[in-house]
Parts: structure tokens; sequence; C-alpha cells
């Protein structure tokens, strides 16, 4: 035994040499086979944690125990270019080492780069050669998109867990459609509401007539010949058309501005999510939804009765991106178009300026009712461009990062 | 590290080192205290600033404990040594985080700039992460390092250092995928291992370490025996630390101090063999005796001398010596003027005694530095003349290394030492001179290395052929030299007194004043005495010129400064009214800091029950169904039923298995899950016969489940 004073040193030396070694050369032996097949749903949210399946089929010679799975991100480095052209928000209120060796900026990079976390899957106790089982995994996605999964890992950890062994788990690439974040919109009273109506003025827009049968009349040029009443015709020998109730939906316009610049593509983030809750919550049942915006070229998208259904909405804002060329006379054409069938429009800005302005100045001559929601950075700042940039309507402004509370506040 | 390690792994801890420091009635209530949180309803919803103060109460545990330390005579270069107060240290922060309802705290809570940088981030608007962690593993982690630190036996240290590392990494690995007979076999390798492992570094770090040690003058000392570095190659390490001072009240200043005397050289070594005549029968087998009896004054003051009637003593002594005793010097001789009497003020524990050579050492002192008067007389009354062995002839102060002889009767026979009609001091003046003329002092030696087997003639050499050396080889060649000529001679080593300290009558002896020289026994001409030892410094003068270069810079100005300021302070610390001043005012402190934290966490406690989430808790008397045994065999299917999950909307799982469900195994399940829900959640209102017919069902569904090979070949 070493010296007195130093046996218990040398031991706890030698203890921890012996747990470094013995659980690096374990993993030497620890090997898996197996194959993986994801059950994925279709479409996720950003931000909301997804939960799915794989299926793990043994495709060794040994009883696979004590490993679990993980879904491996993509890299999410920037490169150099990228890294030497970007600037942090904020960066010029960092002290001077962090300026000159732009660690944080790096962090943030990553950050932005990254598409989805991943926590592990449990343990799987014991699966025989041959054999399959299912174990559920949690992805949580960071950003919308497509999110394209294709390196699923395998962890055989050595008996202490000290390390692990990472190898591949063979599954097939798979894609998953991550839709924006979504937040609770507060009850807005728009004009319009589905109700059968004869004629007379009309409050809402028709989409044709599926409603009761009323009387007859006299046929008129252009009335389907489905509707004659061969039986008033033979007995008055006139042609004479049955008439029903005329059902009227409102149609709603969602009009994004996409014209965001690069250091404001986090206030366009929270719009396309302000535009994705409008687009969730409205009831398509009863009414039709408009998504206009411009990107290369004009864009309307339709969902609700006998059109697309909301989620296809959703799937569009997913991969919408931003426009850097402003082109807000492309947006007013587009918006005024449609404006003899839309009941109301939904604005969602990012940010404010003259343009907008003058877009919204044109929109309201035109007799459009429009709500105006416009993401901003902070109190301050819309103030300041309110103030800078009247508008005929009022704002609902909502600040980056308080979206949420700032839509409770709202009332219509 | 975000898991909290099992129940009891702290407290268990703490009692080992307890045990194995000797601190066990210390850690019994650290350890309770740590483990009652498992059985007390109280919590805490301490915040981060809590936390924070938490970590400066460490902070202030770690200072008090040092300062206290430092008091008590610890060095500044042995402030490793507190490590083993680590786990009182760092209770405080253990303590938060056990009794605080979060169940992780921020890393940035031990770091005054991260605090900092997280606020500026909060201000600027960032968003902050901060990393979480519990602190129970590296709590264990630093109680094992602190027991290493100081354990007291080496085989219970490893026995429990792998029973407390096998309950870590059973825990740690308990929701990790543990395999037990994996995890036993690679236990059981670990140990070998790490036995195996501890040997190997012992032997690796011995051979690293062994050829590169630097020499130091008398590096190892004791009262039995001095190593001196004859033969060594290299530069002798001069150490400018002040060592010792000598307070010199009245007479003449005493050109050397001795710490110890030798008689016996063999080797480049000299030790102290007992000389006990049999006429004397104070000494013990060791050769050494305590003082009398009968010292001490009739104003009480300490004062012991060794010879048998009491010596005439001044009431001031002439001279007093303040310094620290070395911990590596073993039994702590204390070095003293020639013509030593009596030696007093000392800590009236303390035990001294002396050998025949005179040497006075001290056993056991309580405190590192010591204070001690000397007083002087016409002559030493505790060196005994030079006297036979009682069974024998032989005169140990005439002895000479057999190795040695040739030389030194060839040196002898040149200088004529051997004549009759010379004088000791005569043959004295003649060494002296022969040494003056024709040898070099140096510290530095540059003869080639000498092997293990050769250093036995290295004084021959020194004599004959190099004549350059140290205060070592003049001091051995000198009593070598006159016991060759027939004169007792003995080897002394101490500290030349020739720098004055701050104060006008204060000499101060360094480490580069340690000094070896001889001791001559001169016949007395008058009746009386037979006669007396005197002595015999024979190194060139020139060596204390060169020993006191460099001394002279700002930095050794301050250390000095700093080293007699603390000397003083434990100095006045040490006497009997002040030991209780110091201690009632730490204590005061002390008390002052408990209470009020005690106040503050008394008026902020909660109840465990207060807090609105907690982990589900089943109820006592929640009954087990039939369906619940299924639960290890559907987990073999799909998987472990996850936390948070009910047993009925797992077992559902067992369904998508296959995309081709079995009906009937469907609507057995259906079935059982309806009699389950109403024996688990109802069972006032359920019948034996429902539970008969459920444990019917499930070994049904068990059997359907096994035929159905939910593992698909």
């Amino acid at each position: 035994m070493p010296m007195y004073s130093l046996g218990p040193v040398y031991q706890i030396r030698g203890m921890m040499f012996a747990i470094l070694t013995l659980s690096i050369l374990w993993l030497l032996f620890r090997k898996a086979k197996v194959k993986t097949t994801r059950k994925l749903p279709r479409v996720a949210t950003a931000g909301e944690p997804l939960e799915y399946y794989i299926e793990i089929y043994n495709e060794g010679k040994r009883t696979l125990s004590g490993a679990n799975f993980k879904e491996m991100r993509p890299d999410n480095r920037p490169n150099r270019e990228l890294f030497a052209n970007s600037r942090e928000p904020g960066e010029e209120h960092r002290n001077v080492f962090d300026r000159l060796f732009c660690y944080y900026r790096w962090e943030w990079l990553q950050e932005k780069l990254t598409l989805f976390s991943c926590k592990p899957s449990t343990f799987i106790d014991s699966l025989p050669p041959g054999a399959y089982t299912k174990t559920p995994l949690s992805l949580t996605p960071k950003k919308r998109g497509i999110i394209m999964l294709k390196d699923l890992r395998i962890f055989l950890p050595d008996p202490f867990s000290i390390f692990q062994r990472c190898s591949s788990a063979h599954s097939s690439e798979d894609k998953l459609i991550v839709l924006p974040h979504r937040y609770r919109i507060p009850q807005l009273l728009l004009s319009g509401s589905a109700r059968f109506q004869l004629g007379g003025e009309a409050l809402s827009n028709t989409i044709g007539q599926s409603g009761d049968f009323t009387s007859v009349r006299e046929y008129r040029p252009g009335d389907p010949l489905r509707h004659i009443h061969w039986k008033s015709w033979a007995r008055t020998g006139i042609p004479i058309v049955k008439e029903y109730e005329d059902v009227f939906f409102p149609r709603y316009g969602l009009i994004l501005d996409t014209f965001a610049s690069e250091d404001q593509a986090d206030l366009f983030e929270e719009a396309v999510s302000v535009a994705a809750s409008f687009a969730a919550s409205i009831d398509t049942q009863e009414s039709l939804l408009d998504l206009m915006f411009i990107h290369d070229q004009a864009f309307v998208f339709s969902s609700g009765r006998g059109e697309d259904r909301v989620d296809s909405i959703l799937e569009v804002l997913a991969g919408v991106d931003c426009e850097p060329r402003t082109d807000f006379d492309a947006l007013q054409q587009l918006v005024l178009q449609y404006s003899d069938e839309l009941t109301a429009s939904i604005c969602v800005f990012t940010g404010w300026c003259e343009q907008r302005s003058k877009t919204i100045s044109r929109l309201h001559r035109a007799g459009m009712e429009l709500v105006i929601f416009s993401i901003c950075r902070s109190s301050q700042e819309a103030d300041q461009l309110q103030e800078r940039h009247p508008s005929p309507l009022p704002i609902h402004w909502l600040r980056a990062g308080h979206v949420e509370e700032d839509l409770a506040m709202t009332k219509a | 590290m975000s898991t909290a390690p099992p129940k009891l792994l702290a407290g268990l801890t703490l009692l080992y080192w307890g045990y194995l420091t000797g601190h066990l009635s210390a850690a019994i209530p650290a350890a309770i205290l740590l483990e009652s949180r498992h059985a007390v309803s109280l919590r805490w919803d301490f915040k981060y600033e809590s936390y924070i103060k938490a970590w400066h109460l460490c902070v202030l545990c770690a200072v008090i404990i040092a300062t206290i330390s430092w008091i008590d005579g610890m060095r500044i270069g042995s402030i490793h040594t507190l490590f083993v107060w680590a786990p009182f240290i760092f209770l405080p922060i253990e303590l938060a985080q056990r009794f605080g309802t979060a169940k992780n705290i921020p890393l940035s809570t031990f770091s005054f700039f991260a605090r900092r940088k997280m606020l500026d981030d909060i201000k600027e608007g960032r968003k902050i992460a901060p990393r979480l962690f519990n602190t129970g593993y590296p709590y264990i982690t630093i109680v094992i390092l602190a027991t290493a630190k100081a354990s007291r036996h080496d085989l219970y240290h490893y026995v429990g250092l792998s029973i407390l590392v096998g309950i870590c990494l059973h825990g740690y690995t308990k929701n990790n995928g543990r395999r037990p007979v994996a995890w036993a076999c690679a236990f059981i390798l670990l140990l070998v291992l790490s036995w195996v492992g501890q040997w190997s570094m012992y032997k690796l770090s011995r051979h690293y370490r062994g050829g590169n040690q630097q020499i130091t003058l008398n590096q190892t000392m004791s009262a039995a025996e001095t190593r001196t570095s004859i033969g060594r190659l290299g530069r002798i390490k001069l150490n400018p630390k002040i060592l010792w001072r000598m307070k010199l009240h009245n007479g003449s200043k005493p050109k050397l101090l001795r710490s110890a005397t030798y008689n016996q050289y063999s080797k480049a070594i000299w030790f102290y063999l007992p000389t006990t005549s049999s006429s004397s029968n104070d000494y013990d087998e060791f050769g050494y005796k305590g003082s009398s009896s009968a010292a001490v004054r009739e104003d009480q003051r300490d004062i012991r001398w060794f010879s048998e009637t009491p010596p005439p003593l001044s009431n001031e002594a002439p001279i007093s010596i303040i310094g620290e005793v070395d911990a590596k010097v073993k039994e702590h001789p204390l070095p003293i003027p020639d013509q030593f009497t009596a030696i007093g003020d000392l800590d009236t524990e303390a035990f001294v005694e002396c050998n025949s050579m005179g040497t006075i050492r001290m056993a056991n002192p309580d405190y590192n530095v010591i204070e001690y008067a000397v007083w002087r007389g016409d002559t030493s009354n505790t060196e005994e003349p030079p006297i036979q062995q009682s069974d024998s002839s032989y005169n140990l102060d005439l002895s000479i290394p057999r190795h040695e002889r040739d030389a030194l009767k060839r040196v002898c026979t040149e200088l004529d030492l051997y004549n009759p009609s010379l004088s000791t001091l005569e043959k004295i003046k003649i060494i002296k001179h022969f040494f003056i003329d024709n040898f070099t002092y140096s510290t530095h030696l540059t003869t080639p290395r000498f092997d293990r087997g050769k250093r036995q003639s290295a004084t021959s050499l020194f004599l004959e052929d190099s004549r350059t050396g140290h205060c070592e080889y003049f001091a051995t060649a000198t009593t070598l030299l006159l016991r060759e000529a027939g004169i007792p001679a003995r080897y002394c080593i101490g500290y030349a007194v020739h720098e004055l300290g701050n104060d006008k009558n204060e000499w101060v002896m360094r480490g580069l004043h340690a000094h070896a020289w001889s001791r001559v026994w001169i016949k007395s001409t008058s009746s009386g005495k037979d006669g007396k030892w005197i002595d015999a410094d024979l190194t060139p003068p020139s060596w204390q010129s060169i020993e006191a270069q460099n001394l002279d810079n700002w930095k050794q100005r301050l250390s000095d400064k700093w080293q007699l300021l603390r000397e003083d302070f434990l100095i006045w610390r040490t006497k009997e009214a002040n030991k209780t001043r110091v201690f009632y005012v730490l204590a005061a402190i002390l008390s002052l800091v408990v209470i009020w934290v005690s106040w503050r966490l008394w008026s902020s406690r909660q109840r465990k029950s207060d807090t609105r989430l907690q982990a589900y808790q089943r109820p006592k008397y929640a009954p087990y169904t039939s369906l619940h045994k299924l639960e290890p065999l559907v987990a073999g299917k799909i998987g472990r039923r996850p936390t948070g999950t009910p047993l009925c909307k797992w077992l559902q799982g067992l369904l998508l298995v296959d995309e081709q469900a079995d009906p009937e195994l469907e609507e057995s399940l259906a079935t059982a899950i309806a009699l389950h829900s109403i024996v688990r959640f109802d069972p006032t209102k359920s019948s034996p016969k429902q539970n008969q017919e459920l444990a019917l069902l499930c070994k049904r569904i068990k059997q359907q489940i096994k035929n159905y090979q939910s593992y698909k070949k």
C-alpha cells in the first residue's frame, strides 16, 4: 500500500482512471443493427412538441437492450460568409471582448439555423433478434417550414452511462411540414354572416342557391334549365321556373405583408404566425377566406365552403418567405381586384411606413372594411411610426415577443 | 448533472468523511440536517437571489475556517489542507438545494461575472437560458475528495470509496438504461482495475519524481540524525526565510546557536548514539532525560534545567528565541546558545528533554510558533564529557569510519597533527589555516556524480582532491581530522548569528544561515573540572558574505515583515488570557451570523403541502388490480409506460402494434379496462365477483398477447 498520507489520493485517481477506461473500452463491444420506420403525422406546429412513434426492427444476432433513440438535427453551424456578414441584434451593446470574438453571434446564428429539438426516447429493455417494437419520440420544431428527418440514431451507453456509442439507425427519409405557431385570437366582430335571404341589398356575398323552394315565376334568360317547372309550363304554355332561397356567405380577405428586409425577419415570422392564427380561427364552414400576398408574383389562396380546407392555407403560410423587393402597388392591385367580393379584410403588416399608410388609404377609399394589425418591436417604436405616418384607420400594434398578450388586449 | 442523488447517500458520505478524518462528532449533525429533508415537510421557495446568498455564506464559511486555521498557525502555503473542511464550506448551498422547491439551480449562482452578464442580457432584452444543475452529486464528490485529503485508514477508505461509487453509479444509471448483469460485471472489473491502477500510479509517480529532487541543506534533520548533502551533486538550496529570531536582553551575543549535536558518522549521515555510562541513570534507553522536577521558581515562572542541582539564574533571561517549529523536523530540536544552563517560558504542557550531547528537543508542541527563554552560565550543564561506552573501551567521540582513515592519516601526517607537543587549540589553528589557504567555500558542487557506493569516500575526495565544499564538508572534515589526531570532537548543526533584525537587540536566523561546525573537547589545565566543550567553526569566513547576497530586495523585506507580524500575533494569541478573548470574539461573530440566518429562514418557511404543483402521489389505499400485473408484459411489447400516462390509455397502445388489430384482444381489453376502472376508482362499489371476472379476463389477455406474437419475424 502506498504511503499513508498519499494512499487515498491514489485510490481516487485509480478509481477515476478505471471508470473512464472501462467505460470507453466497453463501448467497443457494444453494437447494434437495427432498421427503423417513423410513424409521423403529416404536419406539426412550430413551438409545440410533436409525439410520434418509431418502429424498430432488430436485424442483429444479439438481443438489443439498454438502448435508446434520438433524431439528430442537421448541422446548424453557420458558414463563414454567413457568420462574417451577420450581426446579432443588439451586438453593438456588447462589450469589447464579445464584439471581438463574436461568440454570441455564433450562438445566435446557431439558434436561428436550428430546425428542431428532440428528446431521446425511453430505453428499450429487451428486443430479441428478429423482433420489432415501437417506441415514442418527442420532437419540437423551432420554426415553420419543411423538416427533412433523415438521421435517426441509436445510442448504446456503457454500463455506467458515462459514455455512449452513437450509430445510425437506418431509417428512411421523412418529410414533416411545420405549420406556423398560432396564437389565441380575440373575438373579432367582422361584418357579414351566413344567412338565407331572398334578394335585397347584399350585406354578404352569395355563393349559390341551396335554400328551400319558395315560389315559381316566368323564365328569364339565364335561368338554369333544371329549374324549369314542367308542369306549370304545360298548363300555362310559357316557360316557368322554380325559385329558391339564396345562401349568402361572407368572404374575408387575409392580406399578408411580405415586404420585410433581412433584419426584420423576426417581425415577419410574427406576422406569419398572426396570419395563421386568424386563418385557423375563422369559421370556414360559414365563410370563405382568401389569403393574399406578393412573392415574385401575386398569390391568392382560398379556403372555405367549396374550396380547399384551411389546412392548405396553413401549409402555404408554412412556406411563405419574405419578398425583398417592395411592391405595394402590386399588393394594392391584387386586393382591389377582389374588393367587391370581400366582406371584410384583415391586414397583417410587418412594421409601418409611408407606403403601407398609402396602401391602407387607397383600400379604405375603395370602400373596403379593414382591420389592421402591425408588428413592432416596442410600444415606443409603434408610437413613433404612427406619428410619422398617420393611418386613416386604427392600427392594432403587436409587439414581437408579446403578441399573445397584445392580441388579448385587442378589441374590434 | 441535473438528477438528484438517491436518498441517504449524501448523509452516508458525510458519515464516511467524519469517520475517516476523525470528525465524526461534526459529521453526524450535518448528515442528520441534510437527510432530514425526507422526514420534514419544511420547504422554502428560494428565489435566485437566495441561492446567491447561500453561496456567499459558503464563501464566508471558507473565510472563517481559513482565519481560524491561520490563527492556529497554519501557513499560507498549506492552505490546501483546508480542503478537508470542504463538506462544511459547501453545506449552505447544498441545504438550499435540498430544502428549496426548485429542482435545479442556475450555474451562474457561483460566479459574479456570469450573474452580471445575465443581468446585462435581461436589461438589453436578450433571451436568457441559464444552465441549471443539481448540486447533489457534485457535493458528494467534494466530500469524497475531502475524505481522501485527510483519511487515516487506507483500507477502510478504499472499501468506503468503492461502496459510495457503486451507489452513485447505481443511482445514476437507474433511469439511463441500466442492464443489471452488465453493470455488475463492469463494477467488479472496476474494483480490480482501480486497485491495480492506484499501485501503478504510485510506482510511476515515484519513478518520475525520484531523480529530480532539489538538494536542501540538512534535508532531513532530527535530534537523532542528520542526513548531510556530502557527496551529492548540484546547488544547495538556500532558504532566505526567517526561521528563528533571537532577542538579546543582556550579556554577549553568541556567534552560533546549536540545534543538535551528533557523535557517529557513516556514509554522509551523522547520528546520535547514546553514551550513558553505568554511573548515570538519568537517561532513558534512547539517551534522553527530562528536566528536573524541581524546576520552577517561586513566582511560578516556567524555568527548566537538566542538571541535578539548580543552576544560578538571573531574574531576567539573557536570551529569548522565537520561531516556528517545523513539522517535517522530527521531535523539534530547539536552537540554544553555547554554555546553556536552563530553558523557560514554554507552554506549561510542553515537554522538553535533553540528550547527553546537549541537544534540547520538544515533543509535540501545541502551537507552531513558540517563544522560549534561555539562560547561560560559565559552561554548558547538559553536555557529558567524552566517555567510553559502558561495555567497551570504545570512545564514540574518537570513532572514524574505516574507509575515511587512509585519507585522514595522510592529511594529519601532512599537517603534523600527530605531534604530541601541540595543544588542542594549536591543532585547531593548524587545520583552520589549512582550510583557509587551500580550500574554497562553495554551495555549488561540480565534481562528477558519485555512485551510491562511492559516496563513502566523499570526505576523502574533498580533503585531497576537490578541496571545494560547503560547511558540512568543513565540519565533517574538522571533526574527523581532530578525532584522528586523538582529540574528542562532535559534529553540530544550527545557525550562525550575524544578521541584525529590525530591533536593536534582535538577531534573525534565516535558512541560509544554517550552519554546521565541530564541537571540540578541551582538557582543563587547572584542577577541578576535566575540561569543556567548545565550538570550532573552521569553515572559511567568506561563506557569510556569499550567503548574504541577494537578500536586499523589497520582496524579501515585505515577506519578512509579514512573517514577523504573523509570529508576534500567534505568540500573543497563545497566551492564556488572549486565547479566551479571541475565542469569545469569534464565537460571538459566528453566533450572530447563525442567529440572523436562522431567523430569516424561519420567517420565510413553507410547508411542502403549500406547493400547488406536486408530483402525483398514489393514494395509499388505492387497490392494485390484475390489470396492473400486465404492465411488465405489455412494456416488453410497446416500451415502458411514460411518466404521467394513465395505465388504460397506455394499454390501448397495444392495439396499434399491428395494423390489423386482433378484434378479440380489443374486446377483452375494453372490458378489462372498464372493470379495472370500477375496481380501482370506486372500490366501495366494486364486488368480489367483478374482481374475479377481471382476474380471469387479464389471464386471457395475457395468453392472447403471448400468442398474438407482436414480435413479427
